[in-house]
């Protein structure tokens, strides 16, 4: 209970229950609209529910907005809380401190991606003249705001019951050869390079050929095994330490925030990848530009992550 | 081009005061067309303008404008196209009073996002148009009747529309500036425009620009 | 966004000054408290926590009753002797009353072989020789013992009395530095042994032992066989004292904080009246605006960073109020609430600590409601049935 006097967590949560309670309104409003929706209408009530379609946009839009800021300030929130935490050192130790911490996180990204797709649904429908994926929008973001309600629960689930007197591993016994996250299905490090660098080429070439299904699967295979590939090899060589094996880490001002970076581009290129699948299921859309923006923020993230290695080993002349 | 078919507005439907402003009203104008539509106040022609502009949606009916189906244009739609179709002119100029005449006729290209260059081409062509160039940086509230009448003429004109609505444009003007005024109409229809004036100034009786009169009371078309 | 949006912009926000000047005032105000508090707490806590890295890891005390009692200084031998400590030394403090009873002093006895101490000291002293210090009945004061000494006319030395009765003179030899002096001000640092004389100390025991356990992951252990070999001891470790430290500064923090949300939801409520209240000349703006071209999207673009431009002034004037009231003004007032003028009044200067994940923060707490609240008004402004105002 001693955390919830931690500013950092009062802020946090004082932040996420305002958004909740806008996106509450915007809940309200869409079941209210999705109900008496009827485009070729022309009576009063008509314009009215159009007029309301507005506050809901803006209040979306700047959700998505805000909740990407407020990710980041979760990550900054919990490393701040790790010094309050015995054994904790990082946010790692600090997020699987109980059971709640990891799929709150999950949750959290999940979101992102969810309100994302939104936006992509919402511009959509405004560029046609009859908003033909009006009411697709609207349920999809009721179901988006039952995920939002979990994730508002899971916030303070979590926090609550975080305790100050037990003690949590922190990230080299987490990720390390004690922990149990080993490399996934035992595979050595070069096996899951090799593994990475495929997934890497397979998103881009089903990106150029067009292939929303195989590239949805490929992308969601290629973000975790990204994820495996940074935590026990990429991170290593940003820490410049073989044992070092950390995801969150890499988010302090020590690394230059590259982590920010780093995962960011992680996210848009998948978030890309997928959103074509699901754009394809929901109203049969499929847009050329999001494979575009699939190729160059995987590239990006590629990229950096490699760069790491190379700039070691020119300047050290060794490998990790 | 103009075309309404059996339009009907009415407010504040099954309210209190429920009051229809058109009834049935079903006309065609063409291109370059000077068109004056008469009445008395409450006649129903400044909804009818409106209705035009996209500015109010119709209860009932069909309205075309230059081939776009705009009843139910939904609002992003329906300010694309009153920002490049229409241009209006208000009885009482509308106009920003502290802001300059530059200022002013830059308003509708703001949310365009064109560059800065375009947008002052833009705007240096409308206020030569409108004849107000010399006043480009005085404020507003320091110009006479007339140059605010020409103020709002070039806004009006910037993002070179294809029809003019005008709403009693001369009845917050003196004789000598009406006249100017109808002189601006003449260019204006010269240049190809179509023109739309919601008057009930006799100034126009005698104007020998104008294509047709369209007389209205009580909501319709007499 | 180009020039002419934000040119538009500056002159709307111009323009409506009146109904803005209100919300930029309580939010420069609102933002230059908690800015204030929250630069305080930092500065503080920086200060506090140096001073704190200097405690060795182990604070050995005796407990008799529950009372803390002098602790025999031959139990020295036996815990230098445990492998893993570092370093051991005793220690002689503890409080003297001025004659009224009515405030203390903390004399601090250093030792010459106590490194730590030593080191300290010297820090303090400079190049000053430290064994002329030690070689007489001198004392080194932190300001508030200075500022009581003064205001009883002793200026360069003062005369103890001990438990005994007995009169000791001792001379002024320095006083702490700036940094010391937050933790410190009530300080009186001098010779060991004339510090046991005048706090009644036999020369065989000490306040307290303390050791240095280079290895973290030893430390468990080694209180476990600390408490076996004497069970009436106490022990009090370094982090644990970093814990407490972190933990009141969250608690003073925390309870602030709760307050300065109330505050906060209350402002709220202030700002989605105050924008809700829509007048016909705002009305006629944008209808105007509508008419010309504008859809309702870009309304609510302008009107929303309309507000958000005043409430990133607002904030950034407010950091600065409380930056300049801090570290500049030193914070009249709300110091007090802080250093406990329970025992001598000080005045102080604040080292100026400002972190970035601090700005964030206010910013956040700031920005996320101001922005909910307007998010209605501003809709309800942008939604509004142009034609009417334009007759």
């Amino acid at each position: 209970m001693d955390i919830f006097l931690s500013n950092q967590v009062q802020i946090f949560l004082f932040s996420e229950s305002i958004i909740y309670l806008i996106s509450l309104i915007a809940f309200i409003a869409s079941i209210v609209i999705v109900k008496e929706w009827n485009f070729n209408s022309t009576s009063p009530k008509q314009y009215k529910l159009e007029k309301r379609s507005f506050l809901i946009m803006t209040i979306i839009v700047l959700t998505l907005w805000i909740k990407i800021a407020l990710l980041a300030y979760f990550v900054y929130t919990i490393d701040s809380i790790s010094v309050l935490i015995p054994g904790a050192m990082c946010a790692a130790g600090v997020i699987s401190a109980n059971q709640y911490g990891n799929p709150l996180l999950f949750l959290k990204i999940a979101l992102l991606f969810l309100t994302g797709i939104w936006l992509i649904l919402n511009s959509l429908d405004q560029k046609a003249e009859d908003y033909p994926y009006f009411k697709t929008k609207l349920w999809f973001y009721i179901a988006v705001f039952l995920l939002l309600s979990a994730e508002f629960y899971l916030d303070f689930a979590y926090f609550s019951h975080i305790s100050t007197d037990d003690t949590v591993q922190c990230c080299s016994a987490i990720f390390g050869l004690s922990g149990d996250n080993h490399i996934p299905l035992n595979l050595n490090v070069l096996t899951l390079l090799a593994i990475f660098y495929i997934l890497y080429i397979l998103t881009v070439l089903l990106s150029i050929q067009r292939y929303p299904f195989t590239l949805f699967v490929i992308s969601l295979l290629f973000l975790y095994f990204a994820y495996q590939s940074v935590v026990h090899f990429f991170g290593t060589y940003i820490y410049e330490l073989p044992s070092h094996k950390c995801p969150f880490c890499m988010l302090q001002k020590e690394y230059g925030f590259v982590g920010y970076f780093l995962w960011g581009t992680l996210f848009l290129g998948v978030f890309f990848g997928i959103s074509n699948f699901i754009l394809k299921i929901l109203i049969s859309y499929e847009d050329k530009r999001l494979y575009r923006f699939t190729i160059i923020f995987n590239t990006i993230f590629v990229i950096l992550c490699t760069l790491y290695v190379l700039i070691y080993y020119i300047r050290n002349g060794v490998w990790l | 081009m103009i075309e309404l078919k059996n339009i009907y507005k009415t407010f504040n439907q099954n309210g209190t005061h429920e009051f229809t402003a058109l009834k049935d009203i079903s006309l065609k104008i063409e291109e370059n067309e000077l068109v004056i539509i008469k009445g008395v106040s409450g006649s129903g022609k400044s909804t009818l303008l409106a209705i035009i502009a996209s500015l109010l949606k119709p209860t009932s009916g069909e309205i075309t404008v230059e081939s776009k189906k705009i009843a139910k244009l939904p609002d992003l739609h329906a300010s694309d196209f009153r920002a490049s179709v229409i241009g209006f002119i208000f009885q009482s100029f509308n106009l920003f009073e502290h802001l300059s005449v530059k200022e002013n006729v830059s308003v509708p290209l703001v949310p365009l996002k064109l560059k800065q260059k375009s947008i002052d081409e833009k705007v240096k062509k409308a206020l030569l148009l409108a004849n107000i160039s010399h006043k480009e940086n005085s404020t507003v509230k320091n110009l006479s009747g007339g140059e605010k009448q020409r103020t709002a003429i070039a806004r009006a004109l910037v993002n070179n529309p294809k029809i003019i609505l005008c709403d009693e444009p001369t009845a917050n003007l003196d004789q000598e500036n009406s006249k100017a005024f109808l002189k601006v109409v003449t260019k204006l229809k010269e240049k190809g425009f179509t023109i739309v004036i919601a008057t009930h100034d006799t100034i126009f009786d005698s104007y020998d620009q104008v294509d047709r009169i369209i007389n209205m009371q009580n909501a319709k078309i007499v | 966004m180009q020039n002419s949006f934000l040119n538009f912009l500056a002159l709307l926000v111009y323009k409506h000054k009146s109904k803005h000047i209100a919300v930029f005032l309580i939010s420069t105000l609102l933002i230059a408290v908690l800015a204030s508090f929250m630069f305080l707490t930092s500065s503080i806590k920086h200060d506090a926590l140096i001073a704190l890295k200097q405690q060795p890891d182990f604070t050995i005390q005796r407990l008799i009753g529950g009372r803390s009692v002098d602790i025999p200084i031959k139990r020295m031998e036996d815990y230098g002797n445990i492998t893993g400590v570092s370093y051991v030394s005793a220690r002689v403090f503890g409080r003297y009353f001025t004659p009224d009873r009515k405030r203390y002093f903390t004399i601090i006895g250093v030792d010459l072989f106590d490194e730590q101490l030593v080191k300290w000291v010297k820090e303090i002293l400079g190049k000053t020789d430290i064994k002329r210090f030690l070689s007489k009945n001198n004392m080194i004061v932190g300001s508030s013992v200075k500022e009581y000494l003064h205001q009883n006319y002793y200026d360069s030395y003062f005369n103890f009395t001990t438990p005994y009765g007995k009169n000791v003179k001792v001379d002024i030899f320095g006083y702490l530095d700036k940094q010391s002096d937050i933790i410190g001000s009530d300080f009186i640092l001098m010779r060991i042994d004339l510090a046991r004389e005048i706090l009644g100390i036999d020369s065989d025991f000490a306040t307290d032992i303390v050791l240095n356990i280079p290895n973290p992951a030893e430390r468990e252990n080694i209180k476990f066989k600390l408490l076996s070999l004497n069970y009436d001891t106490r022990i009090i470790t370094k982090d644990e004292l970093f814990k407490e430290y972190e933990n009141l500064f969250n608690y003073k923090g925390g309870v602030f904080l709760a307050g300065f949300i109330v505050s906060l939801l209350t402002f709220m409520l202030i700002l989605y009246q105050r924008y809700s209240m829509i007048n016909s000349s705002d009305k006629k703006e944008i209808a105007i605006l509508r008419a010309v071209g504008w859809s309702i999207k870009d309304v609510i673009k302008l009107k929303l960073t309309e507000s958000i431009v005043i409430a990133v002034m607002a904030f950034f004037t407010g950091i600065i109020t409380a930056y300049v009231y801090v570290f500049y003004f030193g914070a009249p007032i709300l110091k007090n609430l802080f250093i406990g003028f329970g025992n001598l009044p000080t005045s102080i200067n604040f080292t100026p600590v400002v972190n970035t994940g601090e700005l964030v923060s206010m910013f956040l707490i700031f920005i996320i409601p101001f922005t909910a609240s307007i998010l209605i008004p501003v809709w309800k402004i942008a939604i509004t049935d142009s034609t009417e105002a334009l007759r």
